[in-house]
């Protein structure tokens, strides 16, 4: 327990008076209190008071007394409290005192003395709590935002305080690193530690925080419980300067009146840049209109900044930009823009305001500037500033004078970086208003923000950019705003999905071909002896050819001497022609039938796969990996076995000649081996990386290749060509681009190709040597020359391959991931048991990746024949999960589930599909007729009874409407047809089915109100007397339900009636509110 | 219970010493560019005239956050250090110490306040960047000595010249000059900006 | 400024931080002399092949290879000046005069000094200092200075891209130029430096306790045979100073 006893406190040398007014404050212990005001009200200083740096620190006046644990620590500087209070700060930037995260997690520890033994102890702890693995022994300099903060909290908690204070932790985090704090925090307080937070962000707060302490003016207004305080109006926490409390922002007005005024645009055309690490923009094609202000939003490290920094010409880039149809290059770029960066300090450097204003002012207009700058001054509220140093102003008014100068330069577009990091509500508004008045001027203000509520307060355009491309642009409404908030949801989950464990070091590709190609063994080990025969044979041919050179030199005229030697030189050539010949054979035989071999093999698999991780791969990868990649194997592979083990024998068996004859020019020839063998290395680092990095390139290009031709029809009917042909050009080129780039690098390799070899350098001189000091007979000499020139043969045989070893390598990893994936355990064959419809799950656990964290974590729960159940939770809470381990998408990795009284393991999985009817969202049309698209619910049905089913699901009068009625055919993926049609096709698709189970994900979730009528109807029709499971947002739709289970985070919450749950469970309390305030929101 | 403004301690605290870290990096960065220019031979010679130019301003905001003995020294000779394990020899270390040192008595002696010993503080500390040259003032005879007979007398004459014991004098005289410029340009960027922005 | 930032590249042999300065120390010494002695030249070509081995140990080929060469070169240039056969006075004389003697002087001390400086994380460093009974006094700045040069760095880069938008060069006024550079880099710095040394005390940080240390510093048998290696050179070094 902490408690404050009427504390006053007065900064040394402030102006502003008391910061903290005869304060008494007690802070539970175990709980989260959460500090909230105006900007400046003194919840910093209060949180600076807990952890000493008031007045230790921050030096000043102090009054009244602090006790932790009864016991009073106002004696006690900020160190003597370090072990006992930890503090995380809001400037990521400034918090870390090392470079490296391992250091800076030790860090309190080593200041705490405490002995190496525990320090290893609380490492391995916190790194497993935090999850934070990955970051381990990081350079702190390379990490984003949220990174940053998580392992600034978990550096604080090292050392084991009992107290945390965090000062505006989520100012530079964007949605998903602050839901991941808001789990910190958590984490925190269910290991008993007392936590204060303050700051202006509350919504992430809500499941947490235990009590709310409002302060104002260095005075607590009221302290509050949190259930009572989130429960408040969002316009009653703003009359306080609180943000919104409501997780959901929405448009606070209608559309800016100026929508109609047709604006110029800003175009932005295939923009490409790509940092070291890979990271990087890619964006092909964007226009944004000018005179709107444009929000730019995307999770912390997604590449907006690049992208802003391309968009106003600090960063050159390849893209094109053009404003209506005149194009800029950067330079122009910058003369037209300005950023006013996150840390404003940067950009102001005069002694005046009036004077930062005055050099903006371009040249030609030198003599108005007087009153330029005076109304400047004016717009931006700074008159009575003028005078005064920028530096010395506060954050915001910093901020109105960076604008003011980049007004003053008669800047076109204006970008913000942040701007409200750290706002109240207030300022947050007065900024909303600026940006307009700055928009109303006829100045475009493009802000790059986390700030949802920001967003929707002021912005008109839209830019969702995740992943260095642009997900998503349009108007600021409603649901575009919805829109943003399920990409950081589904991001937040992701995250935790795809966090990839560090994969096993794979097996050298060498011996993982040998084990899959078993049936090529006998034939590759001849082909081996072969071609050792043949090297052995291809010797011969210098041997000989040394002998006769000898005899010329030793003026031998007599012919017949001569021929022994060159027929056997001449029987050995051919020898090894046909002995090499003969191997490669052999060789090539014994690949095809390896390849066939992993590729049923492959295939084999495939269907063994459950069925959800075959719908995550992309069919363009899928193929490329089967068919290309196992084919560009075969040259490699078939040479691969023969010419290295021959290469290496042949090699070391002239070696070994060549010692024999003189010792001394053998080891000398072999000196530019290691020379050219480094520069080798040199050249061949990252090799493997490369080669990996240019599949990925081309899979990129041939999955657009894929996409191009296979939705020709979509883009020709929508008259996207040019669009969807620069993507694909925009790969191909890149493909081009990194495969010339790689060769050029390569370079070296060519000098070590030349000098590796180059055993002549070394031979020559010091056997001329030898021979001149006598200790060399000529012939001898003339022998080793011409061995030396034939070891140099199987060397470079044997430098080619280690590149080709590396292409081996990526591919056999790539074919590996299909053969290693998880399968599906099923029995093939029907038991012949009965099958029940009585769906029972019991103590469910699944994780989408192994090793990962589960989305489901002991789901148990019975669903009765012929009832109507609905799962609802928040998204990401695992209830889509459910229904797709029911469906029989993937097995549950712990846990049982049975229909009837048989699990489905025991159930073949062709019998388990025909159980199930699964419609979602979006549903794939195949490129045929509507008529035979609905009959692949039931292959065996008749056209009559496929036209029944399209009444009865309302698809009949639309279809007849279609031009060629039943039989028009829709193409790749259904794309003349609107969603609703679509989704009506579907239910139709699975009325024909008539499976006893139907379950419906979201069926209905993004269907306009015209269709969602019909669609209803057809539902109600389709699920007649069936076992259905519904998963829906709307919790209107599903409030008649038999029993509506309420899913969290992976566990049931609670399962019951709809009016039973209003009555129990908060939660679901809450959504319902949510949904219907929503819904009102809609009206509104 | 009343607690006033808490007692300055007079030993420097975690806050002054990392202050002195942080303007160490700003000067070392000063010197490295201007070492840099070395390679145009004059300026091997007088690098350390033009580092007392540069480094007016900074220094004159760090001489404004010392309050305890030894900050000066310390920077010195991390500074030495830094540039020791860079491949400078080890010379400036002692002449970082010593002129360190003096400097800190030097400010010690105006209570920290007076601009006047702020100056000459600050020419002293800028004297010890000699000591990075001392080797090659030292090794420059024995170097010049060894082109006697084939380059002749003048040019082991003029080589001497430039790398005197002479030219060291004319280096020191050069570098005060500087510094106490430098320390005026500091001052006038203090008054002008850093005290009116609240940060000196 | 980069490479101050933290070394961790993969070395064959580890020494201990202590061995590396001790290293840094004998290598700077002798190689820096100007002593004509037989022995000391000798002494010197093997503290130049040592440090080569250094090199490869972190495996940078390449920058052995070239580290080589470049000294080669270097030599033949003293062997030519010294010999007479090209004209010292003259502008080329002057030049290759200057190069040669940053390299043979310099060159291996900063090979080596780049091979400690990226063999050694800040932290060991730092622990090495402290068990060389270094007072916080000096560990605690030395520290700052690791964790400030790429702050330093970003800051500027932050400052750069002010002055493109406010179309600011040095080119027009040099004096504005670098007024208008350092004072906001100055005043950013200052306000890090606040908020680092706030957050450091609430870690703990103080002047007056020892620290302990996470980094596993210690000496092994290369360390051993390192010391027994130095302590050769000085020796011949002496007898070499010795002897004239």
């Amino acid at each position: 327990m902490i408690e404050i006893k009427d504390v006053s406190f007065e900064y040394a040398g402030s102006e502003q008076g008391k910061s903290l007014d005869h304060v008494s404050l007690v802070i539970p212990k175990g709980k989260v209190t959460v500090l909230c005001g105006r900007s400046g009200c003194g919840k910093t200083t209060l949180t600076r008071l807990i952890n000493g740096l008031v007045p230790y620190f921050y030096k000043g006046e102090i009054t009244g007394d602090i006790l932790i644990d009864g016991e009073s620590v106002l004696e006690k500087n900020v160190q003597e409290r370090a072990g006992k209070v930890g503090s995380v700060f809001q400037n990521p930037r400034s918090q870390f005192f090392n470079v490296d995260s391992t250091s800076e997690l030790v860090f309190g520890c080593e200041n705490m003395q405490f002995s190496r033994e525990d320090m290893e102890e609380r490492l391995k702890s916190t790194t497993e709590v935090f999850d934070i693995g990955d970051l381990i022994n990081k350079s702190l300099f390379k990490m984003s935002g949220g990174e940053k903060q998580k392992i600034a909290c978990a550096s604080v908690s090292m050392p084991d305080p009992d107290i945390y204070v965090l000062d505006e932790p989520t100012s530079n985090l964007d949605l998903v690193s602050i839901k991941e704090l808001a789990i910190i925090l958590a984490k925190w307080k269910s290991e008993g530690k007392t936590v204060i937070v303050a700051d202006h962000r509350l919504n992430y707060l809500e499941e947490v925080a235990d009590k709310i302490v409002l302060v104002d003016q260095g005075q607590i207004v009221w302290e509050k419980d949190a259930k009572d305080f989130f429960a408040m109006p969002d316009s009653e926490a703003h009359s306080y300067g609180l943000r919104s409390l409501e997780a959901s922002v929405k448009i606070s007005e209608g559309i800016p009146e100026n929508e109609q005024r047709k604006t110029s645009s800003l175009t932005i055309k295939n923009l490409d840049f790509t940092y070291e690490d890979g990271s990087g923009v890619h964006i092909k094609n964007l226009v944004l209109p000018m005179g709107r202000i444009i929000g730019v939003v995307g999770e912390n490290g997604a590449g907006k900044s690049t992208f802003v920094r391309c968009l106003c010409g600090l960063q050159k880039s390849s893209g094109s930009f053009y404003i209506d149809d005149k194009r800029l290059s950067p330079k122009e770029l910058l003369k037209e823009s300005y950023l006013v960066m996150q840390d404003v300090n940067h950009q102001l450097f005069t002694e005046s305001v009036d004077e930062e204003i005055r050099i903006s002012i371009p040249k030609g207009k030198k003599d108005t500037q007087d009153d330029v700058v005076d109304s400047l001054l004016k717009t931006m509220d700074l008159t009575e500033y003028g005078k005064l140093h920028p530096m010395s102003l506060s954050g915001g008014q910093k901020q109105r004078v960076a604008v003011a100068t980049a007004l003053a330069s008669d800047k076109r577009i204006l970008f913000f970086d942040e701007p409200t990091s750290g706002l109240d509500y207030e300022h947050m508004k007065a900024f909303s208003e600026r940006l307009k008045e700055v928009r109303n001027a006829g100045t475009t203000p493009i802000v790059i923000t986390h700030d949802l509520e920001l967003l929707a307060d002021s912005c008109d355009y839209l830019v969702l950019i995740s992943e260095g491309e642009v997900k998503w642009s349009g108007k600021c409404d409603d649901d575009t705003l919805r829109r943003i908030e399920e990409h950081f949801e589904n991001k937040c989950f992701r995250s935790n999905k795809h966090k990839e464990t560090k994969m096993e070091k794979q097996k050298s590709p060498i011996a993982r071909v040998w084990e899959l190609g078993e049936s090529g063994h006998k034939q590759i080990t001849i082909s081996i002896v072969l071609a050792v025969l043949g090297v052995l044979a291809g010797i011969v041919p210098y041997v000989m050819a040394s002998k006769v050179i000898n005899l010329l030199i030793a003026g031998e005229k007599d012919l017949s001497l001569f021929i022994p030697y060159i027929i056997a030189g001449l029987i050995g050539y051919l020898l090894n022609t046909f002995l090499y010949t003969g191997a490669l054979g052999i060789s090539h035989k014994a690949t095809f039938r390896i390849l066939k071999e992993i590729r049923e093999k492959v295939l084999a698999k495939l269907p063994k796969l459950p069925l959800g991780t075959i719908m995550e791969m992309k069919s363009g990868r899928l193929k490329q990996t089967i068919v290309d990649q196992v084919e560009s194997m075969e040259t490699t592979l078939a040479h691969v076995f023969p010419e290295i083990v021959s290469n290496i024998g042949g090699f070391l068996v002239v070696w070994i000649y060549m010692f024999v004859i003189d010792w001394r020019l053998a080891l000398l020839a072999m000196i530019p081996l290691p020379v050219g063998m480094s520069l080798m290395f040199a050249s061949m680092k990252g090799y493997g990386e490369n080669y990996a990095k240019s599949v990925e390139i081309t899979s990129n290009m041939n999955e657009s290749l894929i996409e191009y031709t296979g939705g020709i029809e979509v883009i020709k009917a929508y008259n996207q060509g040019n669009e969807s042909y620069a993507t694909l050009k925009e790969r191909c080129l890149a493909n081009a681009f990194f495969f010339y780039d790689w060769m050029n690098r390569c370079k070296t390799n060519i000098y070590a190709m030349i000098i590796a070899p180059a055993t002549m350098l070394t031979v020559l001189p010091f056997g001329w040597l030898f021979y001149q000091s006598g200790s060399l007979s000529f012939d001898k000499f003339i022998t080793m020359i011409i061995l030396s020139l034939c070891v140099t043969g199987p060397l470079l045989a044997v430098m080619d391959f280690v590149d080709t070893l590396a292409k081996l390598g990526t591919v056999v990893g790539n074919v590996d991931a299909i053969l290693t994936a998880k399968e599906q355990e099923h029995i093939t064959e029907d038991s012949g048991m009965v099958i029940g419809n009585d769906i029972d799950l019991e103590d469910v656990a699944f994780a989408y990746t192994e090793g990962q964290d589960a989305v489901l974590k002991g789901v148990s729960l019975h669903i009765p024949q012929g009832s109507k159940t609905a799962l609802v939770g928040p998204s990401g809470s695992g209830k889509s999960t459910i229904a797709k381990l029911i469906a029989g998408f993937w097995d549950a990795d712990a846990g049982s589930i049975c229909f009837g009284n048989v699990n489905t393991k025991d159930i073949a999985l062709s019998s388990l599909y025909d159980k199930i009817s699964y419609v979602s969202q979006d549903n794939f049309l195949f490129d045929d007729t509507i008529l035979e698209n609905i009959r692949m619910g039931n292959l065996n049905a008749s056209d009559e009874e496929v036209i029944e089913c399209a009444k009865a699901s309302g698809c009949d009068a639309f279809i007849r409407n279609l031009e060629n009625g039943y039989s028009t055919r829709v193409g790749g993926g259904g794309a003349h047809l609107s969603g609703g049609e679509r989704q009506r096709i579907a239910i139709a698709r699975a009325m024909l089915k008539d499976a006893p189970i139907v379950i419906l994900d979201e069926a209905t979730a993004y269907i306009d109100p015209e269709n969602e009528a019909v669609i209803q109807e057809a539902v109600g029709k389709l699920v007649n007397g069936k076992t259905l499971i519904v998963i829906a947002h709307r919790l209107s739709t599903i409030t008649d339900s038999d029993q509506i289970v309420l899913v969290n985070e992976g566990k049931i919450d609670a399962v019951g009636k709809h009016d039973d749950l209003l009555q129990t469970s908060p939660l679901y309390k809450s959504m319902w509110q949510a949904h219907i305030g929503a819904k009102e929101g809609h009206v509104a | 219970m009343n607690t006033a403004v808490k007692e300055e301690s007079k030993k420097m605290g975690v806050k002054d010493l990392i202050t002195v870290g942080i303007f160490t990096v700003v000067y070392f960065v000063i010197f490295f560019i201007s070492a840099m220019t070395g390679m145009v031979p004059i300026m091997a010679v007088f690098y350390p005239v033009l580092i007392a130019l540069l480094a007016g301003i900074p220094c004159i905001l760090f001489f404004t956050k010392v309050k305890k003995f030894g900050m000066i020294t310390i920077m010195a000779t991390l500074s030495a250090l830094l540039l020791w394990l860079m491949g400078y020899g080890y010379m400036g270390i002692f002449t970082g110490v010593a002129f360190g040192l003096a400097a800190d008595f030097i400010l010690k002696s105006g209570n920290y306040k007076s601009f006047l010993k702020m100056v000459i503080g600050y020419v002293v500390f800028s004297e010890w960047v000699i000591g990075t040259q001392l080797p090659m003032f030292i090794g420059a005879e024995a170097y010049a000595e060894a082109f006697r007979e084939t380059q002749g007398d003048a040019f082991v004459d003029g080589l001497e010249k430039l790398i005197s014991w002479g030219m060291c004098g004319v280096v020191i005289v050069a570098t005060a000059v500087a510094a106490v410029i430098g320390a005026f340009i500091g001052r006038a960027v203090l008054k002008k900006h850093f005290e009116r922005a609240g940060i000196a | 400024m980069n490479r101050l930032e933290s070394g961790n590249e993969e070395a064959l042999i580890n020494f201990d931080p202590r061995t590396k300065l001790m290293l840094l120390l004998v290598v700077n010494t002798v190689i820096i002399s100007d002593s004509k002695s037989l022995l000391i030249s000798g002494l010197k070509i093997a503290l130049v092949i040592l440090v080569l081995f250094l090199l490869i140990d972190v495996k940078k080929i390449k920058m052995s290879v070239t580290y080589v060469l470049i000294y080669l070169l270097a030599t033949g240039g003293d062997y030519i000046l010294i010999s007479g056969r090209i004209n010292g006075m003259s502008a080329g004389g002057l030049t290759l005069r200057i190069l040669v003697y940053l390299v043979v002087r310099m060159l291996p001390s900063v090979m080596l000094a780049w091979f400690v400086l990226h063999t050694t994380k800040v932290s060991e460093f730092i622990a090495a200092m402290q068990r060389m009974h270094f007072p916080q006094t000096i560990t605690i700045p030395f520290a700052t200075i690791f964790r400030f040069f790429p702050t330093l760095a970003d800051e500027y880069l932050s400052i750069q891209d002010a002055m493109k938008m406010r179309n600011i060069r040095f080119g027009t006024d040099v004096v504005a130029g670098i007024e208008y550079r350092m004072v906001p880099l100055l005043v950013s710095v200052t306000k890090i430096g606040d908020e680092l040394s706030a957050a450091a005390m609430t870690r703990g940080l103080t002047t007056e306790n020892k620290r302990t240390s996470y980094s596993e510093i210690g000496f092994h048998l290369q360390d051993i045979i390192c010391f027994i290696l130095m302590a050769a050179s000085v020796a011949i070094f002496v007898i070499g100073l010795l002897r004239g």
